[in-house]
């Protein structure tokens, strides 16, 4: 081993330092085909923790890294030391964009190249019983921020310590680590393999694990944690009243940063940057890079390129606005990328020296209409169940027009369906009953069996006219705020074919709190599920499975998540597609999972459940000009990250 | 004068109680909870919640309890043990949070008071002496602009004007490199830099508003009789003004110290969301929304009680100031 004093800029080759004998943290390398430039010097890790070894406050880089760290390779080009990502966030709440940003090291990761799930903690991992047994081997010799080594005890405390400790998730495990007759085990048997067993077949657990569901799997240290725990720590009680907490639970929730993805002040990670900034103190939050991070580059230098990410805390999305057309986010992509804000940013773009690239959106309709298919007044939900009615009101929609007057004249007419350029896309489902006729449409309604009165209004069995109240919402998304005016125009295209509609806007909460009670007869929500990504984890427009804001089916929902207790049993063709899709989730084969998938799309397409109007608009994100290796068109796709599953980590800012 | 007092103090009694029981009805009153926020942003993004996970997380929020039940849990933390409860969305005490913004919070508020003081002091005098000149005319117009014109709306202009003619950076009191900085004085004339914008801001409307109160009541007494009297016995002009009527003008300044004391620690709330000040404004706003109503509902409580306090002062200077409140009131 080199000294330490001596071995400031000492020059090695790469294949010494690869072989663990490199003590050195600057060097050329000679011959490497991946040099920035001919005789320009390689540096391995970032000076700051260079000056950190001289000064013997951190051990050397080959002590730091794994014996074979994840070699992450550059997008576009190897990058530099240093530099800053600004961003913005509104507070705690939005604790999403710093995982987004900040935080994506998972056991798996998703691939946004092929949307393949693919290793990352875990190195690899077999599946045995057919889909009841995952065991996953661990990479060797990564370690947390604070040096201690990460090893599979770690992600067993975090599922028997944590997640099915009845205090710490009084939830009981998450719906995904169960099967129908249970919950999964998770075993550690060595230091480096850990097994999760399944009474039934799981074969969706490593997408899970790759989302934002599984992140908290890797982010919980063991030996960190134990202080606060009351089984490891029986002062663990006495501690919290010490902290100003009431309890050892709050404490531990707290000290984990369970309610902020797993970040808090003092909590070690594995992830490229670590949060030093206490929550809810000062007017930003800063990550620091991690010296322990376990990644490098092609030349083996230590990721991340970037010193630090700093997102300020604006409450105001104007304020955020402001800055942004005023050339300070380093790259962001949230709270203000809507199609209303793309004119006032595009306008700057030049001078202040960014771009504004788009990403592929996650969703596949700008609204879907979803019309009450469960509602409690029998005759609505006569009316609204009757599938002339909904072509009828389909084929009465012009769409063109919705999209020249809402939507800037971008998009094209779509029905709930997958994006065009999925592989679950069904042409059936997608143009079906697009067509504008109104000749169609009331023939439909004819067949339908409501007839119009003297003065043109169709009349529903009960002898009354036909009336849709819609609820809508009137904050939140800026794009369910549109929705508002795309009913405006709804309603006129309506009333010619004799059906009447009106819109009673409202703040979100009250929006959340009726459509939860079931009280709309009828409302419009972003068309989740569109692309590869999102239809498997939220299907929610080809089966009821979601219960709040976007239901059209709350007592199928209800009767699908208690497993048959509650709620309504769905007709035979909606329990089949209920069955698809769990299957779909149990299998571990990825072809007969897209198939079950594309036959309970199929489904949907027969039973044309709810009337899409126009193909999800591109989202995107706003990047300084100086930012290298950002995949652009990378997908959108919540519950998985961007741009972090992208590699932050390697992203570098190019200020020459 | 010792009776009066402790006549007062005893009734501020009953009124915190009122004042807590409706802060606390009043923020729990629009539908939902907390929870619903955090349903919101998570399926903002088309994530999915587990019903079971919601009932267990309003079961460790209290949230399930009756709402007299969440009261009493709350008020006797606060009585008992000085706890404010645990913000939700900061998983943090609410006194951590409040005392971190305190200070700035003040400093704002009392720079803002001070400026307001002494450049509407001076106008005021001069405009209501020489009422109907030019000088009156110009302070009356803009004060009248002042009043008139909402504060966030200069503070919008303001910013909209540094960004797209000086390309300043916006919001905020630092410069992005001095915000985390230790204090030095190169972050201080920094701060000072920056602290003009909600000083003008937020003294704007209070200046306007006392240039045209002290006018009003100096105009009131400049032709009272005493000041006729004392012009009589040849006492100097200045002199005159300063003795009497302005003495007697003073008496609304002094009756509104009582409003200063909750202001000092809530500062205002839209122009520090909108320019971005660490103040306990924007704190208290974007509980209020996000109805994490322990913090609101103690921010609320706080200034409730200062508001109550800063009354029982200003009714205390006012009866020592002017012998005719004492002798009315008491």
């Amino acid at each position: 081993m080199t000294d330490l004093s001596t071995s400031f800029l000492t020059t090695i080759s790469r294949r010494q330092f690869l072989g663990g004998l490199g003590g050195a943290v600057a060097l050329s390398v000679v011959g490497a085909s991946m040099r920035p430039a001919v005789g320009q010097e390689v540096l391995l890790e970032a000076p700051q923790l260079t000056e950190m070894v001289t000064r013997g406050e951190l051990p050397p880089l080959a002590e730091r890294l794994p014996p074979n760290p994840v070699v992450v390779t550059p997008f576009e080009s190897v990058g530099q030391y240093g530099g800053t990502w600004n961003s913005a966030t509104t507070g705690a709440a939005d604790n999403a964009w710093w995982w987004r940003t900040t935080g994506y090291e998972g056991l798996t990761r998703v691939d946004t190249t092929d949307n393949s799930i693919q290793p990352n903690v875990a190195e690899s991992w077999e599946v045995q019983d057919e889909g009841r047994t995952f065991i996953f081997k661990l990479r060797q010799g990564i370690r947390w921020s604070d040096g201690t080594p990460f090893t599979a005890n770690d992600i067993s405390f975090w599922y028997n310590d944590f997640f099915s400790n009845a205090e710490l998730w009084p939830a009981g495990v998450s719906s995904w680590m169960k099967t129908p007759s249970g919950a999964g085990t998770v075993e550690a048997t060595d230091d480096y393999t850990v097994v999760f067993k399944f009474l039934e077949p799981n074969g969706f657990l490593p997408n899970q694990l790759a989302s934002y569901e599984g992140h908290r799997a890797a982010a919980m240290p063991r030996h960190y944690l134990e202080q606060f725990h009351i089984d490891y720590h029986p002062e663990a009680g006495a501690l919290a009243t010490q902290a100003g907490f009431n309890t050892w639970v709050d404490l531990f929730l707290n000290r984990a940063g369970t309610a902020t993805v797993h970040m808090a002040a003092g909590l070690p990670g594995i992830r490229p940057w670590q949060l030093q900034t206490a929550i809810g103190e000062g007017t930003r939050l800063v990550w620091t890079r991690n010296p322990y991070y376990w990644k490098t580059d092609t030349n083996g230098s230590q990721l991340p390129y970037l010193d630090e990410v700093v997102l300020d805390i604006i409450e105001d999305p104007e304020v955020m606005l402001l800055k942004a057309a005023n050339g300070e986010m380093t790259y962001h992509i949230r709270h203000i990328n809507t199609p209303a804000n793309k004119p006032v940013l595009a306008r700057n773009m030049e001078e202040k020296g960014y771009s504004l690239p788009e990403l592929e959106p996650a969703t596949m309709n700008e609204g879907v209409i979803g019309l009450n298919l469960n509602h409690e007044d029998p005759v609505k939900r006569e009316i609204y169940s009757n599938k002339n009615f909904r072509i009828g009101l389909s084929h009465a929609l012009n769409r063109t027009e919705i999209i020249n007057a809402v939507y800037q004249r971008q998009g094209q007419p779509w029905q709930a369906s997958p994006r065009p350029t999925s592989k679950y896309h069904n042409e059936q489902l997608a143009t079906q009953y697009l067509e504008y006729n109104v000749d169609l449409a009331n023939e439909a309604l004819d067949e339908a069996g409501y007839m119009r009165n003297a003065s043109g209004q169709r009349i529903g069995p009960d002898g009354n006219p036909i009336h849709i109240q819609f609820l809508a919402s009137t904050t939140g998304g800026a794009r369910e705020a549109l929705l508002i005016d795309v009913q405006q125009i709804m309603k006129r295209q309506w009333a010619e074919v004799g059906i009447s509609m009106d819109t009673t806007p409202m703040e979100r909460s009250l929006y959340i709190t009726r459509t939860g009670n079931n009280e709309q007869d009828a409302l419009m929500w972003t068309g989740f599920g569109g692309h590869d990504l999102s239809l498997p984890i939220d299907p929610r427009f080809y089966i009821p499975t979601a219960a709040n804001q976007a239901n059209w089916g709350n007592k199928w929902t209800t009767w699908y998540l208690t497993n048959g207790e509650d709620g309504e049993t769905p007709p035979d063709y909606m329990q089949r597609q209920f069955k698809l899709y769990k299957d779909s989730l149990a299998t571990p084969d990825l072809a007969e999972r897209d198939e079950m998938l594309r036959e309970m799309l199929q489904i949907s397409a027969e039973q044309f459940y709810v009337i899409g109007t126009t193909l999800s608009l591109p989202t995107y994100g706003i990047k300084s000009n100086a930012l290298r290796n950002v995949r652009d068109n990378q997908p959108d796709c919540w519950p998985y990250p961007a741009p972090a599953q992208v590699d932050p980590e390697q992203f570098w800012l190019d200020l020459a | 004068m010792l009776a009066f007092i402790l006549k007062r103090i005893l009734w501020m009694i009953p009124t915190l109680i009122a004042i807590s029981i409706v802060a606390f009805i009043i923020i729990q009153l629009p539908p939902g909870d907390y929870l619903t926020t955090v349903i919101a942003e998570l399926t903002n993004q088309g994530g999915r919640v587990d019903p079971e996970q919601v009932l267990a997380l309003r079961e460790r929020y209290g949230l399930d309890q009756p709402i007299w039940v969440q009261y009493f849990t709350w008020i006797s933390g606060i009585v008992l043990r000085g706890d404010f409860g645990q913000s939700f969305e900061w998983d943090r005490p609410v006194t951590a949070l409040v005392m971190a913004r305190l200070p700035m919070t003040m400093l704002i508020s009392i720079g803002t008071l001070f400026v307001t003081w002494v450049v509407a002091f001076p106008i005021g005098l001069y405009s209501a002496v020489r009422q109907y000149s030019a000088g009156d005319y110009i302070a009356t117009t803009i004060g009248f602009i002042g009043l008139a014109v909402p504060n966030f709306m200069i503070a919008l202009v303001l910013m909209y004007i540094g960004f797209e003619y000086f390309g300043q950076s916006v919001g905020g009191l630092h410069s992005p490199q001095y915000v985390d900085a230790p204090w030095s004085f190169a972050k201080f004339l920094d701060l000072l830099a920056h602290l003009w914008v909600p000083i003008i801001v937020l003294g704007a409307a209070g200046t306007a508003a006392l240039i045209r109160i002290l006018r009003a009541n100096l105009l009131d007494e400049l032709h009272k009789p005493y000041v006729v009297a004392a012009r009589a016995r040849g006492v100097p002009e200045r002199v005159m003004l300063v003795k009497y009527p302005l003495r007697v003008a003073l008496n609304p300044f002094v009756s509104t110290i009582g409003w200063i004391l909750p202001m000092l620690i809530s500062g205002d709330i839209v122009v520090g969301r909108v320019l971005s000040l660490p103040t306990t404004g924007p704190l208290l706003l974007n509980a209020l929304i996000s109805q994490d109503m322990y913090l609101a509902g103690s921010i609320i409580l706080i200034v409730s009680v200062l508001t109550v306090i800063g009354t029982l002062i200003s009714d205390i200077l006012l009866a020592w100031l002017d012998p005719r409140v004492r002798l009315n009131s008491v």
